[in-house]
């Protein structure tokens, strides 16, 4: 690993040893920097458990009967613990057809990205013509393009088809992904070619060499890629915000930020349409938390 | 296999956005996360399936609920107490007509509203009836977004043009064509706190408070109420301009004044009536008589208390002020420039204009209009005039209390000038209720007031019409 | 002799097929060909129909191009005051948002860095939030700020205090949407800075530590300058996501109250969707599109100084 910064230190640990790469400071001899160190570390952890408090309130706020959320000064305590008001979320809203809408589009999108991407991505690698250098400098100016700048003309598109308010208006826009394409490429750069040349001296032509060879080296790209379009895709607000006109069409995110659910006082309802929105991110993130911290920390680096 | 990560460079402009994944980084491959993915798309599946059928053919079609053919799909704004009273509408109908299924659906209101209804006609997928207030009428009929009622239809779904209160009616009939079917008026009303009016020596000897007529006479009896130690008047403003707006444009429309000419192209809004009555509004606000310093919530909160004496609002708060068992009462918004006349808009019933026509469903259509129509008591108890005069005029009507007091207003209701940029929850409504709102709280003169309304009007008027 | 001198061609053939064929013409294209269709359909070509629509009176509810305009929408652009508010306000939610989603999950990570057990914790409570979809923050946000009933108020209740209106006042909505958003999207910020971290390797502490420096002037001298590049990133992601900022501001105060927090999305949304004027947004869009571009660029040459300086 390089480290850019020369610092004195650098210099002499480098003259000094190579060994194990691992972070952590030391210093206990100053005693007041300790007692300095501690207070800090239990300021951050009060604030962690500040950050959890909003998702506390929430949940405990869906617990409650309706009448019991509109008390002055508002109070935790729960007068009688009730699920009524996810029930009624499940009669005032369509939020089980909102669910399979967001699991088909986000799913959708999530394969066809990968497959689109890889392959671009192992052409721009792998092959060589003309006018490569033009395309993949056309695919990394993409990365510039915001698609919030898009919105518009991306719903003339489909207003002219008449797909709007359909799967096809969701999913086809959600899947070109310039940096997918970039990272795929990156990947395949790293991996030695010598792999491939064995395939074609047994014959293989491009498809196969790139689905027998490349895709299953390519295991933690995808699933890196997956991952994430996954989630972002589940989680999109504007575009199927607009593109999906009617209720059944509308995904989690853009039902619950347009349908007004239920009349009278609802806050319970909101707070239990919150938590049943969330829920499906909430179990892919823990199970597969590490993935997804993994794949944001690498973002940065290098 | 170790991996290269991309440089920095590249991840700049990849910062995570709607329509793009953030910068994904390989990792390695987990049989868990593939695990869970395969439980959340089940277990999705498994919560969806408990709520209906599905239907994907025609998520990929994109008719909604066109595929099902007896399904009824129907939008309106309507929420908290007017949604309540909706959905008993709603279940009487489907009681009488089992075979149909009725999608009904709520959105946000204002322009949001609006905004997805026009986009949903213009894409294709509209419902097959939707709700739309009368001032918006010049913002959907010009382009063709309703479709248009004849009055034989009508007639065969037990419709006539006599049976509804003719202002509304009249209105909503653009360019020889019917385009809506209305349900009430709604207008800009005052609610009267009567044990607080009893105390300062108001009522009259059947206990009802007798009309205010002329500034002079209302700034008399608010500064009686204000002795008593209580909010005079409350008129909600914050986060509310279309409230500000009603108040202006209800005294300013008694004055006789007129603000939009030629559809909407020529401002003639009058500046010394205009002044006029924005001084009077910044004297009440300046004085102490009227408390604006409140959103829809706390305007509300307020009345109901018992802190304040008069309440300025549309008429919908009465089932709030009933349930609370408040001793109040409601009348026409006082004459105090002039005339009687106030601000009002009307709940109509909309058919939206259909990729393909189908006579079929714009008859189960109407049906479903004609039998909410009939339900219009129970739409009445919730505060509007109701537009059926089948209803209107029937002693069940009457004998609701308060709510038949200001009956006679819909036959001289104002609505909001022509135009296709105004309406309720409109960017007129908006623009100059901000301007009208900061007034009501002392924060801008009558002249600046009035500049800013002009402003806001100018900037719209010379706008390339859409439409 | 003859073996020979056929099958030295042979293998010649062979290698330049080989060749060709890596080279071939159809393979490229196939395998290139998915990703382009989708990125011209759906990229590329309503950027170019977005700079089209520019210069027509382009109508949402009515078919067509519309009149052509010319130069009309831009010059109309250009002195429309609300245009340049809710450019105003993009820019002040940037400047005010960007330093504390800088510091602060730099502060935490450094903290958390140190701890030996437990940071699973400290992942979930600030990186959990990251995942939520933002009509979900709006929904927990807009009860928190509840007049009265929501918790803020209640927490302000607690010490006999009056609660000012978070997002009712047109000078407080902004920065209560500030809070929202430090909340929500903080955890993204704290795990790149962890890992940056953690890659700084424990030789160059060790090595600090023995020539007498205390925790302070580790950080100070050696951490937070190892940690460059990644603020950098940081910095930049951070500012180009703020300028595109949309959700959670339309969906807790709809770019209320009177418009004090409308950001320059909402204003192309509402003049395409809402005014139904579409070309008129398109020109907007475009000009955002520069800004946003204009700060990438800044962006790249400061890295690229970075990366040669160092």
């Amino acid at each position: 690993m390089t480290v850019a910064i020369s610092t004195p230190w650098q210099r002499s640990a480098q003259a000094r040893s190579s060994g194990a790469v691992r972070s952590g400071p030391r210093g206990k001899k100053d005693w007041r920097a300790n007692l300095f160190g501690r207070a800090v570390t239990g300021v951050v952890i009060a604030l962690a458990l500040v950050w959890l408090i909003p998702v506390a309130w929430t949940l405990d706020t869906s617990f409650k009967p309706e009448n019991a959320t509109i008390v002055i000064p508002a109070t935790w305590a729960i007068p009688k613990l009730t699920f009524s008001a996810y029930g009624a979320v499940f009669s005032a809203t369509d939020l089980g057809r909102w669910y399979i809408n967001s699991a088909f589009v986000a799913i959708v999108v999530t394969v066809l990205t990968v497959i689109t991407a890889s392959m671009a991505g192992y052409a721009l690698s792998r092959r060589r013509f003309r006018g490569k250098a033009f395309f993949y400098a056309a695919i990394l100016a993409g990365i510039m393009i915001p698609p919030q700048a898009l919105i518009v003309p991306l719903f003339r598109e489909f207003q002219t088809a008449h797909l709007i308010n359909t799967y096809w208006a969701l999913v086809l826009p959600q899947v070109p992904a310039p940096i997918a394409v970039f990272i795929f490429k990156k990947f395949f750069d790293g991996i030695p070619i010598s792999l491939e040349q064995a395939a074609e001296v047994d014959g293989a032509g491009w498809w196969t060499a790139y689905r027998r060879i490349a895709l299953p080296l390519a295991r933690p790209a995808i699933a890196a890629v997956s991952i994430f379009t996954f989630v972002w895709t589940w989680n999109n607000f504007l575009w199927p915000f607009l593109a999906a006109t009617s209720q059944t069409m509308m995904t989690i995110p853009a039902g619950i930020g347009t349908v007004v659910s239920g009349v009278g006082i609802i806050n319970a309802l909101q707070m239990a349409s919150a938590v049943l929105g969330a829920l499906p991110l909430v179990f892919v993130f823990l199970l597969a938390q590490r993935q997804i911290v993994e794949g944001v920390a690498g973002t940065g680096l290098k | 296999m170790s991996i290269k990560k991309p440089s920095a460079r590249t991840i700049t402009a990849a910062t995570p956005g709607p329509l793009e994944p953030a910068p994904p980084m390989p990792g390695p491959l987990n049989r868990r996360a593939f695990l869970a993915g395969a439980a959340v798309l089940g277990a999705s599946l498994a919560t969806a399936g408990c709520a209906g059928t599905y239907d994907v053919a025609s998520g990929l079609t994109g008719s909604s609920g066109g595929a099902n053919a007896s399904t009824l799909v129907y939008w309106n704004l309507l929420s908290g107490g007017d949604g309540s009273h909706m959905e008993e509408m709603e279940a009487a109908y489907t009681k009488a007509h089992p075979g149909v299924n009725l999608e009904s659906t709520i959105l946000a209101w204002g322009n949001p509203y609006y905004t997805k209804l026009a986009m949903a006609i213009r894409s294709g997928s509209p419902p097959d009836v939707a709700i739309m207030h009368l001032s918006r009428i010049n913002e959907f009929g010009p382009p063709g977004l309703l479709t248009p009622l004849s009055l034989d239809l009508l007639a065969a779904h037990g419709m006539e043009p006599k049976d509804f209160t003719p202002l509304a009616f009249s209105k909503a009939h653009f360019n020889g064509h019917q385009l809506a079917i209305p349900l009430d008026t709604h207008p800009f009303v005052q609610y009267y706190n009567t044990k607080l009016c009893r105390k300062a020596g108001l009522l009259d000897s059947s206990g009802q408070l007798p009309p205010i007529t002329g500034t002079q006479a209302m700034l008399t009896v608010l500064r009686k109420l204000k002795k008593l130690g209580v909010t005079p008047a409350a008129c909600d403003q914050v986060n509310d301009p279309a409230t500000a707006w009603r108040l202006f444009y209800t005294l300013y429309s008694q004055a006789g004044g007129k603000v939009l000419a030629d559809n909407g192209k020529k401002v003639v809004l009058d500046e010394a009536l205009a002044t006029k009555v924005l001084g009077f509004i910044y004297q009440m606000a300046t004085e102490g008589l009227m408390n604006a310093n409140v959103d829809s919530n706390g305007g509300t909160a307020l009345f109901q208390a018992g802190s304040a004496a008069f309440y300025w609002e549309g008429e919908w708060e009465v089932d709030v002020y009933q349930a609370a068992n408040l001793p109040f009462s409601m009348q026409p918004f006082p004459a105090l420039f002039g005339s009687d006349v106030a601000q009002a808009d009307s709940h109509t019933f909309v058919v939206p204009r259909q990729s393909s026509a189908d006579p079929e469903r714009l008859s189960q259509a109407l049906t479903m209009i004609r039998a909410l129509l009939g339900q219009s008591l129970t739409w009445a108890e919730g505060g509007h005039i109701p537009a059926w005069l089948p209803v209107r005029d029937s002693a069940a009507y009457k004998k609701l209390k308060p709510q038949s007091n200001y009956e006679s207003v819909a036959d001289r209701a104002i609505y909001d000038p022509p135009a296709w940029y105004s309406g309720s929850g409109s960017d007129m409504e908006n623009y100059a209720g901000a301007a009208i709102g900061t007034l009501m709280t002392g924060g801008l003169n009558p002249q600046a007031a009035y500049q800013e309304m002009r402003q806001s009007f100018e900037t719209l008027s010379k706008e390339t019409v859409p439409v | 002799m003859t073996a020979t001198a056929v099958s030295v061609p042979k293998a010649a053939s062979k290698e330049a097929k080989r060749a060709r064929r890596r080279r071939g013409g159809w393979g490229n294209a196939g395998l290139l060909a998915p990703f382009g269709v989708f990125y011209l359909l759906f990229l590329v070509g309503p950027l170019i129909y977005d700079i089209v629509m520019s210069f027509f009176n382009t109508s949402l509810v009515l078919p067509g191009l519309g009149s052509f305009a010319g130069l009309a929408n831009y010059r109309e652009l250009f002195s429309d005051s609300r245009f340049w508010q809710a450019m105003w306000h993009t820019i002040l939610f940037t400047l005010v948002s960007t330093p504390p989603l800088v510091i602060i999950p730099l502060f935490f990570a450094i903290v958390v860095n140190r701890i030996k057990h437990g940071q699973w914790f400290f992942r979930l409570a600030f990186f959990l939030p990251y995942i939520l979809p933002s009509a979900v923050i709006a929904l927990i946000w807009t009860w928190l700020y509840e007049p009265g009933y929501g918790l803020v108020d209640g927490f302000f209740h607690l010490f006999g205090l009056g609660a000012p209106g978070w997002v009712s006042s047109p000078n407080l909505a902004l920065y209560s949407i500030v809070i929202v958003t430090i909340w929500w999207t903080i955890g993204f910020n704290f795990v790149l800075y962890l890992a940056g971290l953690q890659d700084i390797p424990r030789e160059l502490y060790e090595a600090s530590a023995l020539d007498g420096a205390g925790r302070w002037k580790q950080t100070w001298r050696l951490t937070l300058p190892m940690l460059g590049r990644t603020t950098t990133l940081v910095t930049v992601l951070q500012i180009i996501a703020s300028l595109k900022i949309f959700d959670q501001v339309y969906l807790i105060t709809a770019g209320g109250p009177n418009y004090a927090t409308r950001t320059a999305i909402e204003y192309i949304y509402d003049t395409g969707f809402t005014s139904e004027r579409v070309g008129y947004a398109a020109a907007a869009s475009l000009v955002l599109f520069v800004v946003i571009l204009v700060v990438s660029f800044v962006w790249l040459a400061l890295v690229r100084k970075q990366e040669r300086g160092v």
